[in-house]
């Protein structure tokens, strides 16, 4: 029991396999998913089999479940090959994360065993609305006595999901339910910035839901709230490593251009800014595992890793130039991806207010 | 071991001992030392029966040995950042080795580390007594390879001429190491640290500089007029003036120890700053005044303090990657380079939330906003830390 940044044999051994499978299948995946805006099924499926989109008990049938810290080193792996396809496969597993945590036995047992099949069901953790983005305290939408009313935005898979959750409020504060699929309305696709490899909806919510255990809601979402930041790590280094190998490579005034400050300084504070917001979403992770983790932890971990991942995604860019803006590289796409998911489920700004909430005036 | 952020136990302990230390003797000692720019010998004499018979109050070394762990550099940074919260300047009083001790760890040989550490500073009881590195010398700061001072062997002894500067106790300390060249056409290779012992003929002190903070740390001038120091004071002995023996990579392995611990210290002055503007704003912003004003604050005070945990993750990596003896220079150069910045926002932000207040000097912000300043300049600026971290990404390119 000392501080310690060594990952374990698994971890490593993980990291590595999702580096080789990220740099082979979803980097060059990763713009027809974009066209699409879908990632297809085939890619899907084999993230699938590497048994990290969702820890599922052996006892449901799944792979087993994992900590917190690993699933932040893979999603960051496979969120460096595209943060798109990160969101997609990782996104369709967090529902499977809610219901492990706030579950009754009886949910498990009917939702769980789904994650483990050979081409799991998509689902979704719908969170965000209109105004109150991923703000858990100001959500407006309704979950109580069975019924779930209320519109959110930037729900996954909802044409196509066999069931997710919805967050929203009771009388009392945070409540959840399950929904099943096609049991609301999808107001409209969203036609978006970035993460297009990720569809999202517009939805109406107004019907019934199996209601999750309300008092271990919170301490449920939070793995869900990391995940982001751990995706956005992963997209910040792709674009800190991306754009140090053109800076060795492009010239300009007969020179690297990483032989010029103006250059190899913002490859330094790239670097900086990587390690730091790793170390946060790491240490984030690791309070949840201990069960010591609050909203305030996650959301200061996650406002660090999305404030990284908009840093690098706007640098990686200018360190390319008018390379940057074009879309032979990939650049662009990450600052497009950074910025989306920044708003996505965790926003910058409520993360910020979190963390100094639950220090400041008696909150 | 897996990924684990809790602090060994024996580290822990030290913490809480140092935070309470800093709390009680440093923190009601800030003001005044700040406005007289020198602390009473008195005072100085009372930090030092704190250290009792060690050589710090940090003792390192002596728990690491006890715990029998490799938790040196650990201690150091969670100690300083401690020890910086409580007081930067008055840190820099408390009587020890202070930036003597890294250089010549890392380049001395066993029987140097016993003269000059062990012997000089094992007993504080009856004197306080302070140790110096000078470095910096007027055309040459960040281009440590460019000084100019000279060492010319004659005999049995070294003599040395030149001029350093901004050497923190530089004019109060038993021992001062220096580099110096011995051969100029080898360029940095040629140049050796070397130590300098109070009182030697022609080790003379020059001016005690004016700063816009930490006040009351005494930063002097140290001028080398023909000063004559025996030949065995060159750290690493004789070895050293072999073609691979130490000298300036001595200094920046020297600096792979140091610059956690600047960087902690760095740490702990932003730290103070936020965890004050947080507290004034709690007292005077209830929830139920000004809501607009209030959201700003919380904002204000998430960003600092999200980005204080971010420096104390790169902090606490490149501590423990020196305690387990991985190569650490580009993690050592990030921590130096993030958390000053950090804690110089965290600085601003506070005297901002306090508004008026926060610029009077009835209060430490404006304070600890002169004192963090020096931080991104000491001990390596912001700029040689991301000359380091980017040729380690980019290898060497002009």
């Amino acid at each position: 029991m000392a501080f310690d940044l060594s990952p374990t044999e698994e971890q490593q051994a993980l990291k590595e396999t999702l580096a080789d499978f990220s740099k082979e299948v979803l980097r060059p995946a990763a713009r027809a998913s974009e066209s699409a805006g879908r990632t297809s099924d085939d890619v899907a499926r084999r993230v699938h089999e590497i048994g990290v989109a969702a820890p599922v008990d052996e006892k449901f049938g799944g792979g087993g479940t994992f900590d917190a810290v690993t699933y932040c080193i893979a999603a960051e792996e496979l969120a460096w090959g595209d943060p798109g396809i990160a969101q997609h496969v990782l996104g369709s597993g967090l529902a499977a994360l809610v219901i492990d945590g706030a579950g009754s036995d009886e949910q498990k047992a009917k939702y769980l065993p789904h994650f483990a099949e050979a081409e799991p069901p998509r689902t979704f953790v719908a969170i965000g609305e209109k105004v109150a983005a991923g703000d858990l305290e100001s959500l407006e939408t309704r979950v109580e006595d069975g019924k779930v009313v209320g519109e959110k935005y930037g729900v996954l898979h909802a044409s196509d999901a066999a069931f997710g959750v919805v967050v929203g409020r009771d009388a009392s504060g945070l409540a959840a339910a399950i929904v099943e699929g096609g049991t609301y309305d999808i107001v409209r696709p969203e036609d978006k910035l970035g993460l297009e490899a990720a569809p999202t909806s517009v939805v109406n919510f107004d019907g019934t839901g199996d209601p999750l255990a309300g008092d271990r809601l919170e301490q449920a979402l939070l793995w869900t709230k990391l995940a982001t930041g751990a995706v956005a790590v992963g997209s910040a280094r792709a674009s800190l490593e991306y754009a140090a190998q053109y800076a060795t490579e492009r010239e300009a005034f007969g020179k690297p251009i990483g032989a010029f400050q103006a250059i190899s300084f913002k490859i330094a504070d790239m670097a900086i800014e990587v390690d730091a917001a790793r170390l946060s979403v790491w240490r984030a992770a690791w309070k949840i595992d201990r069960g010591e983790a609050t909203l305030a932890d996650v959301a200061e971990a996650t406002g660090q890793a999305l404030a990284t991942a908009i840093l690098c995604g706007d640098d990686g860019v200018q360190v390319l130039g008018g390379h940057g803006y074009i879309r032979d590289h990939f650049v662009e796409k990450w600052f497009r991806d950074a910025v989306t998911l920044s708003v996505f489920d965790a926003p910058d700004l409520l993360g910020d207010v979190m963390v100094s909430r639950s220090v400041f005036a008696g909150a | 071991m897996p990924i684990d952020f809790e602090l060994d136990p024996t580290v822990a302990g030290i913490r809480d001992f140092v935070h309470a230390f800093a709390e009680e003797q440093l923190r009601p000692l800030a003001r005044e030392a700040d406005e007289k720019g020198v602390l009473p010998i008195e005072t100085i004499k009372k930090l030092a029966t704190f250290t009792g018979n060690r050589a710090s109050i940090m003792p390192e070394e002596t728990a690491e040995a006890g715990a029998r762990k490799a938790i040196g550099s650990m201690i150091a940074v969670v100690g300083s950042e401690e020890l910086a919260w409580g007081d930067p300047a008055v840190l820099l009083n408390i009587p020890g080795p202070g930036l003597a001790a890294p250089s010549i760890l890392a380049a001395g040989t066993e029987e140097q580390k016993k003269r000059f550490l062990s012997d000089v500073f094992g007993d504080q009881s009856k004197e306080p007594k302070f140790g110096a590195l000078a470095v910096t010398e007027p055309q040459a700061g960040s281009d440590v390879s460019n000084v100019q001072t000279t060492a010319v062997r004659d005999g049995d002894d070294w003599v040395l001429n030149g001029t350093k500067m901004y050497c923190t106790n530089g004019a109060r300390a038993e021992i001062v190491v220096v580099n110096a060249t011995v051969d100029k056409s080898l360029g940095r290779q040629g140049q050796k640290f070397f130590v300098i012992e109070k009182g030697t003929p022609g080790f003379k002190i020059g001016k005690i500089e004016k700063k816009m903070g930490l006040t009351a740390s005494e930063t002097a001038e140290l001028i080398l007029e023909d000063c004559r120091i025996p030949f065995d004071n060159i750290l690493g002995g004789a070895e050293a003036l072999e073609p691979k023996g130490s000298g300036f990579k001595g200094t920046m392995k020297a600096f792979d120890s140091s610059r956690p611990s600047v960087a902690a210290m760095a740490l702990g002055i932003g730290r103070a700053a936020y965890e004050y503007s947080r507290d004034w704003a709690a007292a005077e912003l209830p929830m139920s005044s000004n809501f607009t004003r209030r959201a700003a604050i919380e904002q204000k005070l998430g960003v600092m303090k999200r980005e204080l945990t971010a420096a104390r993750g790169l902090v606490w990596k490149s501590a423990w990657m020196a305690d387990q003896k991985i190569p650490n220079s580009a993690e050592a150069s990030m921590a130096k380079a993030y958390a000053p910045q950090a804690a110089l926002r965290s600085c601003i932000g506070a005297i901002q939330i306090m508004g008026p207040e926060g610029y009077s000097k009835e209060h430490l912000v404006e304070k600890w906003f002169r004192d963090i300043k020096v931080y991104d300049i000491f001990e390596g600026t912001g700029q040689i830390q991301r000359v380091v971290i980017s040729r380690k990404i980019l290898g060497r390119l002009d």
